[in-house]
């Protein structure tokens, strides 16, 4: 036998026992998924109503290294938070603990069947105004800064526009689903000629979670369903990346139910009735002026971001009474905008910099 | 390797056609399939193929899933599975909850509710822990206030009590010459005024009446002069009796 054959002969043995092992771990990963960590910041809860609590994250830098304004993240209703806090070093809770910010978040908790009735109008009036209370009394501040993500973004105008008398230093929107005039994939989708918002929220009363994200993950459907899973089998070798894979897909498939009550509120109050861009949307009998916040605005938004869509999220930058207002079109996806590599370039440090030219008094 | 009918071939004849075998299907494999970071072509890679295929179509494909999805069929398609999976849910939840009931054993909803009066509890306490905590944060501010009342009020008593010394300086007898000197202008005023002349027709039939010996008119008290007690030792009661006894 030549050395040519006698090569090939061991890197064709060196790659079967390769493929062996690794669908030895695949078939180990799919068995029995390991318990990733997630979440890890250490945290003390200041306040509770109902299942929502409020975290403060302990600062790790001694108080004069810190801004004086703290910072109250405000996530989405239907993912569960830790995907801000996702895990060591790929977490921008960590970085913000570790840029001076006095960092608290409410975390709405898994809604149960009593829950069903809730509305957007409770979180806005019932909930958010009191985790500020409590955030102001526990950091001592004067004032506070808000950041919303997602859903809870929208949910944080609407906060800053219905109580204009709470000192709102700085605003930060985040990937926030605001206008919806332009007709999106899930305008389409949701269009009531095909879609029954009220048989579905009153037939589940928690619209379940694997539905919400079965149609946002169909908005993908490609990426979602097969290159996902191609991605992880080239990383397997890779215990760090499928550490970052496993902890990312962990937190996809941990969705939170959304409350039905809310959710038809969602669907024909935003999506089909584009009410709050035009000014028609009434909360609790007030109407939400936009024109009301006067906070210092950061609107970031993903380019690629498919689920808040950047039309979504543009307007309100001509919606505001903000003086000093910024908004800021970042690479990457809805998800991609807060944790990976795309992440720790660009939002993290942006962020940091605008809010801390922002947080001194 | 070299041909001689009807003959079996060497050992050395046999590997170099198995070489030469494998150096062609590797040669094959390797420009088929991808490659792996360090450049070794990962031949038995299964799904190889089939992400070079994907790596290939992927643009197309998502296109043309992006295509179909957006498609109002699409929609019709999606939504009529939701809303027949929620008439199939709102069915089971029907038949569940009747059967439950039949058996006299409380149902999923019976339990929300339970749930949801204690979501209302838990937000009443929120509330009362929030009122009282607003309250507590007011005291300092409405104990300053207290403060700042308390001396005002400490200021107007020595102010009082300054005014009492002075008084108690001056002794009794400047007050008593005032007093003294009041009741002669009072008396001198008194003096000054007319008698009244009082008409026969408003005289008071009363004034006709013949009283026995023993019952003494009172007198009217114009003609009774003004006494001012001068004599402030004198408690007030005894004047008053002093006066009636007159």
């Amino acid at each position: 036998m030549t050395t040519e054959t006698e090569d090939l002969a061991k890197q064709y043995q060196e790659e079967i026992d390769h493929s062996v092992k690794r669908y030895a771990r695949a078939m180990g990963y799919m068995e029995k998924p390991p318990e990733i960590p997630v979440g890890q910041s250490p945290k003390e809860i200041v306040w509770t109503r109902n299942k929502a609590k409020l975290y403060h994250y302990i600062p790790t830098l001694p108080p004069e290294k810190r801004h004086n304004v703290p910072l109250l993240l405000i996530y989405a209703l239907i993912n569960k938070p830790y995907i801000m806090d996702l895990r060591p070093g790929a977490s921008l809770i960590e970085y913000l603990v570790g840029q001076g910010f006095d960092v608290y978040m409410i975390d709405w908790g898994m809604p149960g069947p009593e829950d069903r009735n809730m509305r957007l109008d409770d979180y806005i009036f019932d909930y958010i105004p009191r985790a500020v209370k409590h955030t102001l009394r526990h950091s001592g501040a004067q004032e506070v800064s808000l950041l919303g993500y997602c859903i809870g973004a929208t949910l944080t105008a609407c906060f800053a526009a219905l109580h204009s008398d709470y000192p709102i230093k700085n605003m930060v929107l985040m990937a926030a689903p605001l206008d919806f005039s332009e007709r999106g994939l899930l305008r389409t989708w949701l269009d009531p000629e095909y879609y029954n918002v009220d048989q579905i929220a009153d037939a589940y009363g928690l619209v379940p979670a694997e539905f919400v994200d079965f149609g946002s993950k169909m908005l993908k459907p490609l990426n979602n369903f097969v290159l996902t899973y191609n991605n992880f089998w080239d990383k397997l070798w890779d215990e760090r990346a499928v550490e970052s894979w496993l902890s990312m897909n962990k937190w996809v498939n941990d969705g939170v139910p959304f409350v039905g009550g809310a959710f038809k509120q969602w669907i024909k109050e935003f999506y089909l009735g584009n009410k709050l861009t035009t000014g028609q949307l009434v909360l609790r009998g007030k109407q939400v002026d936009l024109q009301q916040i006067k906070a210092n605005l950061l609107n970031i938004i993903a380019d690629k971001d498919h689920i808040a869509l950047p039309s979504q999220s543009k307007p309100i930058m001509d919606l505001v009474g903000s003086p000093d207002k910024e908004q800021m079109i970042l690479p990457g996806g809805h998800v991609g905008l807060v944790v990976g590599r795309g992440a720790t370039k660009n939002l993290w440090p942006a962020l940091g910099r605008w809010l801390a030219a922002r947080s001194d008094s | 390797m070299s041909e001689k009918p009807n003959s079996v071939p060497s050992p050395a004849d046999f590997f170099g056609w198995i070489n030469q075998m494998m150096t062609m299907t590797a040669t094959a494999a390797s420009a088929a399939m991808p490659t792996a970071p360090g450049g070794q072509p990962q031949a038995s890679d299964p799904l190889a193929t089939w992400r070079k295929f994907n790596e290939k179509n992927e643009e197309a494909l998502a296109q043309y899933m992006q295509k179909m999805v957006a498609t109002p069929e699409f929609a019709q398609v999606l939504g009529r599975s939701a809303n027949n999976a929620a008439t199939y849910k709102q069915m089971v939840k029907q038949t569940a909850k009747a059967y439950l009931e039949a058996a006299d054993m409380p149902s999923r909803d019976d339990f929300a509710r339970l749930a949801e009066q204690i979501v209302m509890l838990d937000a009443k306490v929120d509330d009362v822990n929030e009122n009282l905590v607003d309250s507590l944060n007011g005291v300092p501010q409405l104990l300053g206030r207290m403060v700042s009342l308390l001396e005002t009020m400490g200021n107007r008593v020595a102010s009082l009590e300054t005014q009492l010394e002075k008084l108690s300086q001056q002794g009794p007898s400047g007050v008593t010459d005032k007093l003294t000197a009041l009741e002669a202008k009072l008396n001198q005023i008194e003096s000054k005024l007319p008698a009244p002349a009082i008409p026969a027709e408003l005289t008071s039939p009363m004034d006709n009446l013949e009283l026995p010996a023993s019952v003494t008119p009172a007198k009217s008290s114009r003609s009774k002069k003004t006494k001012i007690i001068t004599d402030l030792s004198e408690p007030l009661n005894t004047a008053n009796q002093g006066e009636e006894a007159e």
